[in-house]
């Protein structure tokens, strides 16, 4: 779980700063009060009335003594967007808090994914909060993740076919979730999504579906994909 | 819902069956509609003592249905009166699964009942007398009492019924009815039935006829109905008497003398559509719940009748008990696993506190399964999980939105979204923000009962693919298959195994592909 704890460290606030000019100073109060959410260069200019060219000189500096880091913006790719290095861009700037720059951070979402469905298989059926808690006494992750985020992974997992998503009926398997309470439950290898008749054949997926014909060019009798099939 | 592929592939089962002709006949009522005599002499250009010939064998077989149609006449001119014949594309679909039917009377009723059943499909309609001096003659049985007592089984389950009035009469809407008609349907949306659907409807016989035995052989002497019963005689049908010699033309489908039985589709639409409801609940539930939901269904009948009810007939939870105890498996079972299986089933309860379940719901289910498995194979993992985050909502999503919900990439899931709104599986908008900072969202939905037509569409397309893909390799081995079986040594054995391998691998697939048909076209 090695990368699912490495993401998302805390923020750590920084007690030395390294000696700064006055604008230098100014610029990284700036930046710095705008924590997760960074400021755009034009705003910096805008803001504190300096020089492009100085503000531009004053954000190297300050990049050099690794006060400050540039952000992507999975929205606007030329707009540069500039943080304190103790923050971690928030969701708009990322794209959401499964996401790095606007792609999924496929190295948390993975092992957190299947330790979701592990604590889950483990407890039969629970509620997305029941999830939650018990990913979070595992100790796996060394990040707050709240139970919101967590109830995003679970949502995809249902839409991803491996938990089933229902409603409390009060008793039985139920019998310690209120009734009428959303909760999961692991699929189970028989109920996964089994091949349709419709897919299972070459036809169902074929692209020339709407050009073959008994007596055409594409047809039945001639079809490259019925001689894989039947190649018995 | 008959597309042109569907009728493409009721037109080959036609053809395969009765020939070029009779398949010319019933394509071009396929495609037109209901049509007279005449018509379909001048559309099709065969000659019309064949096209009569055609049209016995199609009413023989219940392909078509025959009605009286009252037309309005020109200025001063009486109504004019004029025999119609419409395709039952339904019934010329079942002619693909009558070896489901009759498994399923096998397995219900035993093989005394299969055989009859067999023989009828076979010969479409027959006389009772008929039925049972075939199978006697065919089992060398000289106990005529029990196939009589088989047929009476087939009739009481309904998989047997009366032929329908082999020429119902459809008059003109009075002037009232048609007023209260159109100011209905403004009001309360009601679908107004087409002149067929009507003629269907009305030649089925009344529910207390429809599967009477009477005490003698078979015949019925219309003239005696008539005697007994004058005053259930509507005005139409009384000028059904009168018009009844136009028929004569074409003989065998004028006034029925003698009590004609057929198989009653629509029985075995209803059993194979509970027990399609039944297998699926087994595997996204458990046994539990599928022998609750059978004790709900097999035990009680709808008394509205039709093959497709949207709810199972209310139970209370006592009788379902007891039901579930008649199983062997359900004797395990306590009243309260009962009930929770009846949660889970989303059964609802009435103020009498009775259960009944959503059928069309569970339907549903079994519907958006196999287009999902369709899109997983399609277009992969990321449109399988788009498709199910659409199709749970029937609103616009935006791309973004989407992408953040199944925790996939921007550019990865609109591209696959692009692909699937290509296939006509989605619809899209484009909106954008006003200016100065334009922006542009694309927002995708999914239009189901389009994605339902389409998918069904295709696979009656598959289906006679797999039909001709059958023959085709019968035919590539016709000399092998020719030979007598002591002259298949060496090589031939195994390419004699291959086509059976071939032969099984296709049919297989050509009746599961069915059941999904049946799926979206009659359940
Ligand atoms: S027969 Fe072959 S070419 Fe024709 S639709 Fe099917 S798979 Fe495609």
């Amino acid at each position: 779980m090695s990368s699912a704890t490495a993401k998302r460290k805390r923020p750590e606030p920084k007690s030395l700063t390294p000696p700064l000019t006055g604008q230098e100073k100014v610029i990284y109060e700036l930046i710095r009060s705008r924590r997760e959410e960074g400021i755009w260069s034009k705003d910096i200019k805008q803001e504190t009335d300096i020089a492009e060219a100085v503000v531009n000189k004053c954000l190297k500096v300050l990049i050099v003594k690794k006060l400050v880091k540039e952000v992507p913006n999975y929205q606007n790719k030329g707009k540069k967007i500039y943080m304190a290095v103790e923050y971690q861009p928030s969701e708009a700037l990322t794209g959401g808090f499964w996401y790095e720059n606007g792609k999924p951070d496929e190295e948390s979402i993975e092992p957190i994914s299947k330790l979701c469905t592990g604590v889950l298989h483990n407890m039969g059926v629970g509620t997305v909060e029941d999830i939650a808690n018990a990913v979070r006494n595992t100790r796996a992750l060394n990040f707050d993740c709240p139970t919101m985020r967590i109830l995003q992974l679970v949502k995809a997992l249902v839409l991803k076919g491996q938990l089933l998503e229902m409603r409390s009926t009060g008793y039985g398997e139920f019998s310690s979730i209120p009734v009428g309470a959303v909760c999961y439950k692991c699929v189970t290898k028989t109920a996964l999504p089994k091949a349709g008749a419709f897919a299972s054949i070459p036809c169902g997926v074929c692209p020339h579906l709407s050009i073959c014909t008994p007596d055409g060019l594409v047809s039945p009798s001639n079809c490259v994909y019925y001689g894989k099939w039947l190649d018995f | 819902m008959s597309t042109q592929r569907g009728i493409r592939l009721a037109v080959h089962l036609i053809d395969s069956h009765f020939g070029h002709l009779v398949s010319k006949v019933c394509e071009c009522l396929l495609l037109k509609g209901s049509l007279t005599l005449n018509q379909i002499v001048s559309n099709t250009g065969l000659p019309r003592p064949d096209v009569k010939k055609c049209l016995l064998v199609l009413i023989q077989h219940n392909c078509i249905q025959p009605f009286t149609l009252e037309q309005r006449g020109g200025f001063e001119e009486g109504n004019n009166v004029s025999i119609h014949y419409t395709p039952l594309f339904d019934n010329i679909l079942h002619r693909l699964r009558f070896s489901k039917f009759v498994l399923l009377v096998m397995n219900k009723l035993g093989k005394e009942c299969a055989d009859l059943l067999q023989g009828l499909l076979e010969h479409g309609r027959l006389t009772m007398e008929l039925i049972i001096r075939r199978a006697a003659e065919s089992t060398k049985t000289e106990a005529p009492d029990a196939v009589h007592d088989a047929f009476k089984r087939l009739v009481g389950a309904r998989f047997v019924e009366r032929c329908p009035d082999s020429e119902p009469f459809i008059e003109l809407p009075t002037d009232e009815e048609a007023t209260t008609k159109n100011r209905r349907s403004k009001f309360a949306k009601v679908v107004p039935q087409t002149i067929e659907q009507r003629a269907i409807a009305a030649a089925i016989p009344m529910e207390a006829k429809r599967f009477l035995i009477s005490c003698d052989t078979g015949s019925e002497d219309t003239t005696e109905t008539d005697k007994d019963a004058p005053s259930i005689l509507s005005a139409g049908e009384k000028r059904k008497r009168d018009f009844s010699e136009i028929d004569d033309e074409l003989g065998a489908a004028g006034f029925q003398k003698e009590v004609l039985w057929r198989p009653n589709f629509e029985e075995f639409v209803r059993c194979l559509r509970h027990k399609a409801c039944i297998v699926h609940e087994r595997l996204r539930l458990d046994e539990g719940a599928a022998i609750v939901l059978s004790a709900m269904l097999e035990s009680s009948r709808n008394p509205e009748g039709g093959a497709v009810s949207r709810y199972s007939v209310p139970m209370s939870l006592n009788a379902i008990y007891e039901e579930v105890m008649r199983t062997e498996v359900g004797r395990t079972m306590t009243l309260d696993h009962v009930r929770t299986s009846l949660d889970q089933l989303g059964c609802t309860k009435n103020a009498d506190d009775l259960y009944s379940v959503d059928l069309s719901n569970l339907i549903q289910l079994c519907r958006n399964e196999e287009v999902e498995s369709f899109m997983l194979k399609k277009y992969g993992g990321v449109a399988y999980m788009i498709f199910r985050l659409l199709s749970k909502e029937s609103r616009f999503f935006e791309t973004d939105k989407i992408s953040q919900d199944i925790l996939k990439e921007k550019v990865e899931t609109q591209k696959i979204l692009f692909q699937m709104w290509q296939d006509n599986y989605l619809s899209m908008e484009k909106i954008s923000t006003p200016a100065p900072k334009t922006n542009h969202f694309l927002l995708w939905r999914i239009n189901q009962d389009l994605v339902w037509k389409q998918v069904l569409d295709g696979m009656y397309h598959a289906a006679l693919n797999l039909i001709n893909r059958v023959s085709f390799e019968l035919n590539k081995e016709q000399e092998l298959r020719e030979l007598p079986s002591s002259r298949i040594t060496g090589v031939l054995v195994s390419r004699k195994a291959r086509l059976l391998k071939i032969r099984y691998c296709l049919e297989s697939s050509l009746m599961r592909l069915d059941d999904a048909i049946m799926l979206f076209h009659d359940f």
